[in-house]
């Protein structure tokens, strides 16, 4: 059963959420600040948060920056606003995945789901990319042997771009096998996942050598010379 | 003359006000100047014709009175032939002395002369030969102006003694006319002169005058195409100054108003995405729970089951409007933006109908391959919005078509058409149109009524446009063409441009559509206009 941290400040909101969520087969426990909802990340070790960006006090952004300093473990955020820097800055602080309010809790269970997915295991193999080591088995990602933190997401992407080295994967393609999106997915998500990637496995982000982007197509893992 | 003139006038007011001055300002100077010209003329011509007149009069007086003292009582003709010499010359006058009396009749002329009796006009001869009573039965020397084969000449006549012979002078005025006709081509130079003038100096005062109106005209037109900040400098204190102060003041006014109004407008706009946006907050903690209530629905009384579900699907309705109603504020806040991929089209339409359930009632004719860089979303909505309302309106088989047309960087065409009654042609005009319903006393329908005007916007986003029209098979036809690359689109990658709208990531597209297959994006559309299939 995942155990699910859900940050909302709305009373109402908080309560319907929690009875649906509850009702999809989810432990649900529930803040109604972001203060809190470090407070109880902390206490309590939760598989998954679900997050408000309009939040009083520190808003969703910045709790999902706080978290990611020293956790890896998925955030979707929940956002009433569609337009649409929202999305952006909450991609770029790190949140795997985004809903807009107001959301059927069967939807937002498919992606809770989907976002759990990305953490599990599907082969025991293991491949390197120059200094990067991508352990299947073990799921851990190594720099020159070093270990990366990498979210659920930030895993899978790299796994899905291991998988076929060289050959490039469009944004729809990703947003299937990673995010179990159906084809009008937020292309962001992939372009906001490849850039939070990149800081962490290439030597110089902006220039990357690993992950390169195909104009008009997509991505691809290459293997540096 | 005054009939001329308003004919005149008439014509002018037509034509543009410079030409109006200068006609004027040239009638105005003609008049002056002919008048002027004119009485100097006479004046001259008076002056310089009696002097000549008085000159030779007198002199033909004096030498009459001279020579016919030494003429004898009876004269012979071959006497006052030499009188008649004597008297006149080739270079005064020509003489002719008539005298009846003794030796027959004789006509003596000087020298040279052509000049005969014939040519003294009978009106003068008769003055002449009056003896005037008031002065003691003498005669008196008369004259008169003739004019002999085109020239002008002076005639007079004189008895000479009483009742002794009759001389008679003529004597050409040529020289006095060349005088007066030079005098004529002088006058006539300067009116001319006078005339130009006052059309330059029309010209100018013209300039003067029309230079800031044009100016006036530009600003106007310039307030007219909306750039409402125009202002004219004011210079002087003239009515043109004060026109242009009106005209500011005028335009200053209208700015005010304009202003006025879009601050209105937009806070009306405001409102209604504020609204809608508030909105979502109770929204969001209902539907949250209508899930909940769905699944228990069945093992509810069957008193309170039916409630139950009415409240969860016109929750989820609410839901699709307050949707429709933020997409809409923001085409009209112009926050609207693209968020692009490329995407195979004809994949992109097959996914929209395999999750709207409508393949089977849809023939599609698309060949796959076919990639564009649009938005995939509102690719999405639009399809969903045309093949929504035709199937609605025109029933199945709906056709769907795809190519492309002029090249790579063209664009596609997508037809829509339906085997429907097609739709009316005072309708097809509005069918676009937001809330448009071609039977006005229609109740309340599933869709909103913005569902086609939606699909307009998302093309015209795109850079696209969507026609209305009735095949010829009848039904309608709907086509939408996009350009397969949207205008000004250079970021890396091509995805990452804007911050879509109304996110409907996953949600709908690929839960299960409510049944009917209307969805949330294919809801809207299904409000066509296609009259009351």
């Amino acid at each position: 059963m995942p155990f699910l941290l859900l940050i909302e400040d709305d009373d109402a909101i908080r309560t319907g959420l929690e009875l649906g969520l509850s009702r999809q087969g989810h432990r649900v426990v529930a803040a109604a600040t972001g203060e809190d909802g470090l407070k109880l990340l902390k206490e309590q070790r939760p598989d998954l948060i679900v997050l408000d960006v309009m939040l009083p006090g520190i808003d969703g952004f910045e709790v999902c920056r706080r978290i990611r300093r020293t956790d890896q473990l998925p955030i979707i955020l929940l956002t009433a606003r569609s337009d649409d820097i929202d999305v952006v800055v909450g991609l770029e602080s790190g949140a795997d995945d985004y809903v807009i309010k107001p959301v059927q809790p069967r939807v937002l269970d498919a992606r809770i789901r989907a976002v759990l997915r990305r953490g599990e295991r599907d082969s025991t193999d293991s491949a390197a990319f120059g200094s990067i080591v991508i352990d299947r088995s073990a799921m851990t990602v190594t720099k020159d042997g070093q270990d990366l933190q990498l979210t659920p997401t930030e895993l899978r992407l790299l796994l899905e771009l291991s998988r076929r080295p060289g050959q490039a994967l469009s944004r729809q393609q990703l947003l299937r096998l990673v995010w179990e999106h159906d084809y009008l997915g937020d292309s962001r998500l992939v372009d906001a996942c490849v850039q939070r990637l990149r800081a962490k496995i290439e030597d110089v982000p902006s220039s990357p050598t690993l992950i390169r982007t195909v104009r008009g197509v997509g991505y691809r893992l290459d293997t540096p010379q | 003359m005054s009939r001329a003139h308003g004919g005149l006038f008439g014509l002018l007011r037509w034509t543009s006000l410079r030409l109006r001055l200068i006609a004027v300002f040239a009638l105005v100077a003609l008049t002056a100047a002919v008048s002027v010209s004119g009485i100097a003329y006479w004046l001259n011509r008076d002056a310089v014709l009696t002097r000549a007149q008085n000159s030779a009069l007198n002199d033909f007086r004096d030498s009459l009175q001279r020579n016919a003292s030494s003429l004898p009582v009876e004269p012979t003709c071959k006497s006052l032939g030499i009188a008649a010499n004597r008297i006149g010359g080739p270079d005064t006058y020509q003489v002719v002395l008539i005298d009846n009396s003794a030796g027959g009749p004789c006509a003596e002329r000087s020298d040279g002369s052509t000049f005969s009796m014939d040519d003294v006009p009978a009106s003068l001869v008769r003055a002449v030969n009056t003896k005037h009573t008031k002065d003691d039965g003498r005669y008196h020397l008369h004259w008169e102006r003739i004019s002999l084969e085109g020239h002008p000449y002076l005639v007079a006549g004189a008895r000479i003694n009483g009742d002794g012979p009759t001389g008679y002078m003529l004597k050409s005025l040529d020289a006095e006319r060349k005088d007066l006709n030079s005098l004529a081509w002088s006058l006539g130079i300067a009116t001319l002169l006078a005339l130009i003038g006052a059309a330059l100096l029309a010209q100018a005062a013209g300039s003067a005058v029309l230079r800031p109106v044009r100016r006036l005209g530009e600003a106007a037109k310039r307030l007219g195409e909306g750039q409402l900040d125009t202002r004219l400098k004011v210079s002087g204190t003239d009515e043109l100054a004060e026109m242009s102060r009106t005209f500011n003041n005028a335009a200053e006014q209208l700015e005010g108003r304009v202003e006025e109004l879009r601050a209105r407008e937009a806070a009306s706009r405001r409102f209604v995405a504020d609204m809608s946006h508030e909105l979502r907050t109770p929204l969001t903690a209902i539907t949250a729970v209508t899930d909940v209530l769905e699944d228990e629905a069945d093992a509810l009384d069957p008193m309170i089951a039916p409630a139950v579900r009415l409240v969860v699907s016109e929750t989820r309705r609410l839901n699709e409007l307050v949707e429709t109603l933020m997409e809409v504020t923001r085409f009209d806040a112009g926050t609207a933006k693209l968020r692009v991929d490329e995407v195979d089209v004809a994949d992109m339409i097959m996914a929209c109908m395999d999750a709207r359930a409508w393949l089977d009632s849809v023939e599609l004719d698309a060949p796959r391959g076919l990639l564009a860089t649009i938005d995939p979303r509102r690719l999405d909505v639009i399809m969903a919005n045309l093949i929504g309302n035709a199937l609605k309106h025109g029933g199945s088989p709906v056709r769907v078509s795809l190519r492309r047309e002029g090249g790579p960087d063209g664009e596609i065409v997508i037809v829509v058409s339906d085997r429907g009654p097609g739709i009316p042609e005072d309708v097809l005009p509005h069918v676009f149109d937001r809330f448009y319903k071609a039977d006005a006393s229609r109740a309340r329908s599933e869709g909103s009524g913005l569902g086609l005007s939606i699909a307009m916007e998302n093309a015209h986003i795109h850079g696209g446009d969507i026609t209305a029209a009735n095949g010829s098979e009848g039904g309608a036809v709907f086509t939408l063409r996009m350009p397969v690359r949207p205008p000004a689109e250079d970021d890396e990658g091509g995805a990452t441009r804007a911050n879509g709208t109304a996110g409907t990531n996953g949600d709908d597209g690929k839960g299960s559509p409510p049944p009917g297959g209307s969805t949330r994006s294919g809801e809207g559309g299904a409000e066509g206009p296609a009259g009351g299939a």
